[in-house]
Parts: structure tokens; C-alpha cells; sequence
């Protein structure tokens, strides 16, 4: 692997398309500014925490898009035969898609999102402070961002046409499809058990006596669990979609 | 010939179901270990040093009910449990109770269960920092009450020898019911405010700065001013 060719690959992106960013980026400003704007307007009506919610909103929206625009000469056959013959190894264009899609976004949106929580503060009389992303475990969030990315990632070099959107249906049918899952071998792993909502891979919530009991996996499960699934699960989306680059014809 | 990519697909999806299977057979064991029986099964009951001085510093989502006990007892909400933390200090136990933070109007007559409850047969001070509070059946000598950020106390029949409270930032407190305090020491600073109508006591001090409010109906006003 040349980290050259990488760098290389990463100026390209972003010379191709630095217009299209700098416009993405006043968007995605004016996205979140908006977003501050309605929970601000019906602060009364919302409780709890409402700024994580359109941090969540932000990210994955923005970022979907974002990481949708990597490998987008794909759908385009000449664009895609170019894209492929470039002298550059498919780990090296995987990689650079990556440092931009995850890495880079990751940071830009971060920068934008505290300056947009820091004037909307300044601004406005809210009894807060400063959105903290390392309170009750929020940044976790930032790893299923990187899943998400590699879940992106794979549906664009798989799907030709409307990859966003395929993809899209495919992650919801699949969170779907999972928990459902998940429930079936709960209640079939504890008899008379009634499942009223569980995460995969976390918790599960039960019915019992009209009162809704948790059950959490114990902490130290989950310490040393959970890292596992956060690091190896993006890795593994991000090799596949690699050996998905390397298989393509057009 | 299937594609090394489809391959490796399927390999991440059967290791993903494995490790599920896993999960489950540990959560499994975790349900296996609640009473079902117990009134309180939604609460997990957690291990900590004796004290006698309660620093609780949080956020508001779930109320912290205080009570009296002849043990000494914490348990926790079991959907809470990864949002509490703990560690003594000489008699003083520190918590920090994270969460959501709710508006201060919808705090009185919330219908959230409780996210933590403290039972102690041997309190003296609580010293309580932005969290939603409900302090009841306490029957002691004395309490010493100091209220900070944005914490909100209902206070519900203790019977107390010396109450001192002390309120300030945004902070607020309400006795409810029948509280009974021989001296009240009430000390309200910066914009705290105190509710006493369900406070009777045989000498009340109040010392209020800033702009600090002390909310009296008319009987308790007349109470105070007979006094």
C-alpha cells in the first residue's frame, strides 16, 4: 500500500468535488441551525435531551449522503472503468473513501455541530451547557456511525442504480428482521417470556404483571463485548466492501 | 463459483448470529437471577460503603426517593444501571446519576418511576446538585439539607429535630403532606425557591438573598406571623 497513491486519491476526491462540499457544508449549517430553530420554537413541548436527537439526525442523514457520494463513478459505466483503471490498488481506494467518509466527516461534522450548539447556546436562555457527547455513554453512537458508514460503503459498490436507497431499505429491513429475530430466541431460550422491546447484542425489556422489567447485560459482558462489535464490525464491512472493489467488472 | 466477497458476507452474518446466541444466553442468566416476587424486580440492588453524608449530583430524568430504613439499602432502576456511578469519601457517599434532563415544570406529579432508591437509618446531611429529589419518612435528631444547580426536593413526612436547608442557584424544595421540624433553619440564596406549606415547626429562621422566594398559603403565613 503507498500512502502517496492514498493522499493522491483523497486530493482527487475532493478537488472533483470541493465545490459540491463547501455547498454541502453550508448545508448542513443551516440543516442543523433549522433543526435548533423547531426544538427551540416547542421547547415546552419536547423533554429530555432533544439536542442528541438532532445530532443523530445530522449525522446520519448528512453522513449517509456523504459516504454515498464516495465511489459514485460507479453507477456510470465510463466513469466506473476510469475510476477502476486508475493506478491505484483497491485497498488504496477503499481506504482513501474511508478516511474521507468516516475520518474527515466525522471531524467537519463534529467542528460544525458544537459551533452551531455553541451560537445556538449563546442565543438562547437554555438552563444546559455545552452538548456533552461523552455523557451516559452518547458516543457510542459515533461507533454504530462507523458500522453505518461500512454498510454505506459496501451498498455503493454493490448496487449500480439507487444505491442510497436500496441500501437504505435494506438497513431497516434488516433492523427490522434482526429484532424480531432477536425476540424469537429470546422467548424461545425463556419460556413464558413477552418480549416488549429488546437491542440485539445489549438488553431486552419484559412484560410482567403490567410492569415493564430491564434486563442489561452485565457491565463486565459488556466492557469486554461490546469494543469487539464496535471495532470488528466496521472493519468487516469495510474488508468486504474492499474484496467488492477488487471483484467488480463492468 | 460464489465470490470471495459473498463469502465473507455470509461468514460476518453466521459469526453475528453466533455471538447473538451468546448474548442471550448471558442475559438469560441475568433474568434468571430476578425475583419476580419481589415488588421492587425493576430494581437491582447495589453493593457500597456505609455513609452518612449522601452527595448525589445527576440529572432530573427519574426522581432519587430518600427514605428511612433500619438497613441501609440502594437500589437502582435496572434501565438506570449503567447510568450510576459511586465511590465514598471518608462517611460521604458520591453519586453521580446521569440522564436526561427534564424541564422543572414537569417535575412536580411525575409519573417516572423513581430511578434510584435510598434507604439509611443513620443520614445526617444530603448535599444534592441538579437532581430530582423526594425526601420522605425520615424520623431523626436532625437533617442538614444543601440544595444546588438545578435540584428540585419534595419533601414528605419527616419528622426532624434540626432541619437546615440550605438552596441555592436555581434550585427549589417543597414539603408536602405533613413534615414536622422543631427548628427550621432555612437559608435560600440566588434564585431558590422554597415551598413551607406543609411544614409545621416550633421555630423557623429563614435567611433569604438575592432573589430568592419563600411561597407561604395564607394559613401558613399566619402560622409564621402568630409565631
Amino acid at each position: 500500500m503507498s500512502w502517496t497513491s492514498v493522499q493522491l486519491l483523497v486530493d482527487r476526491q475532493f478537488k472533483e468535488h470541493a465545490r459540491l462540499y463547501y455547498i454541502s457544508l453550508l448545508l448542513l449549517a443551516g440543516l442543523l441551525s433549522f433543526m435548533f430553530l423547531l426544538i427551540h420554537n416547542w421547547r415546552d413541548s419536547f423533554s429530555g435531551a432533544v439536542e442528541n436527537g438532532v445530532f443523530l439526525i445530522g449525522l446520519f442523514l448528512s453522513g449517509g449522503l456523504f459516504t454515498n457520494s464516495m465511489f459514485k463513478e460507479f453507477s456510470n459505466k465510463p466513469e466506473g472503468i476510469w475510476l477502476l483503471n486508475i493506478p491505484a490498488g483497491s485497498f488504496e481506494k477503499l481506504l482513501s473513501a474511508v478516511l474521507l467518509s468516516a475520518v474527515a466527516f466525522l471531524a467537519v461534522y463534529l467542528g460544525v455541530f458544537f459551533l452551531i450548539d455553541g451560537l445556538y447556546l449563546s442565543f438562547s436562555d437554555q438552563e444546559r451547557g455545552v452538548f456533552e457527547i461523552f455523557q451516559n455513554g452518547f458516543h457510542e453512537f459515533i461507533y454504530l456511525y462507523l458500522i453505518f458508514n461500512g454498510l454505506i460503503l459496501l451498498g455503493r459498490v454493490t448496487f449500480i442504480k439507487h444505491s442510497f436507497l436500496k441500501t437504505m431499505v435494506l438497513i431497516i429491513a434488516g433492523v427490522i428482521l434482526l429484532n424480531l429475530f432477536n425476540n424469537a430466541m429470546l422467548e424461545y431460550m425463556i419460556p413464558d417470556l413477552n418480549v416488549t422491546s429488546s437491542m440485539p447484542f445489549n438488553s431486552f425489556q419484559f412484560r410482567h404483571l403490567g410492569e415493564n422489567i430491564h434486563v442489561l447485560l452485565p457491565s463486565s459482558a459488556r466492557a469486554s463485548f461490546m469494543p469487539v462489535l464496535w471495532v470488528l464490525l466496521p472493519v468487516a464491512l469495510w474488508g468486504i466492501t474492499w474484496l467488492k472493489i477488487k471483484e467488480k467488472e463492468i | 463459483m460464489m465470490k470471495a466477497s459473498n463469502i465473507a458476507l455470509s461468514v460476518l452474518i453466521i459469526a453475528l448470529l453466533t455471538s447473538m446466541v451468546g448474548v442471550n444466553t448471558a442475559l438469560e442468566k441475568v433474568y434468571s437471577e430476578i425475583d419476580l416476587t419481589d415488588k421492587l424486580r425493576s430494581y437491582t440492588v447495589l453493593e457500597f460503603s456505609e455513609f452518612k453524608v449522601l452527595k448525589i449530583s445527576g440529572s432530573n430524568g427519574y426522581p432519587i426517593d430518600i427514605k428511612q430504613s433500619e438497613s441501609a439499602e440502594i437500589r437502582v432502576l435496572r434501565s438506570r444501571v449503567s447510568h450510576f456511578e459511586h465511590r465514598t469519601s471518608g462517611d460521604t457517599l458520591i453519586i453521580h446519576f446521569s440522564g436526561a434532563r427534564v424541564s422543572h415544570s414537569a417535575l412536580p406529579n411525575t409519573t417516572t418511576p423513581a430511578g434510584l432508591i435510598i434507604s439509611s437509618d443513620n443520614l445526617s446531611a444530603l448535599i444534592l446538585t441538579n437532581t430530582h429529589n423526594r425526601i420522605s419518612g425520615l424520623d431523626q435528631a436532625a437533617l442538614s439539607l444543601t440544595l444546588a444547580g438545578e435540584a428540585y426536593t419534595e419533601l414528605s413526612d419527616n419528622r426532624l429535630g434540626m432541619l437546615r436547608v440550605q438552596a441555592s442557584g436555581g434550585s427549589s424544595f417543597e414539603f408536602r403532606n405533613e413534615n414536622m421540624a422543631d427548628t427550621a433553619l432555612l437559608t435560600l440564596k440566588h434564585k431558590s425557591v422554597g415551598f413551607l406549606d406543609g411544614l409545621s415547626y416550633h421555630e423557623l429562621q429563614p435567611v433569604i438573598e438575592d432573589s430568592a422566594l419563600v411561597v407561604l398559603s395564607k394559613n401558613a403565613l399566619n402560622e409564621f406571623v402568630k409565631k
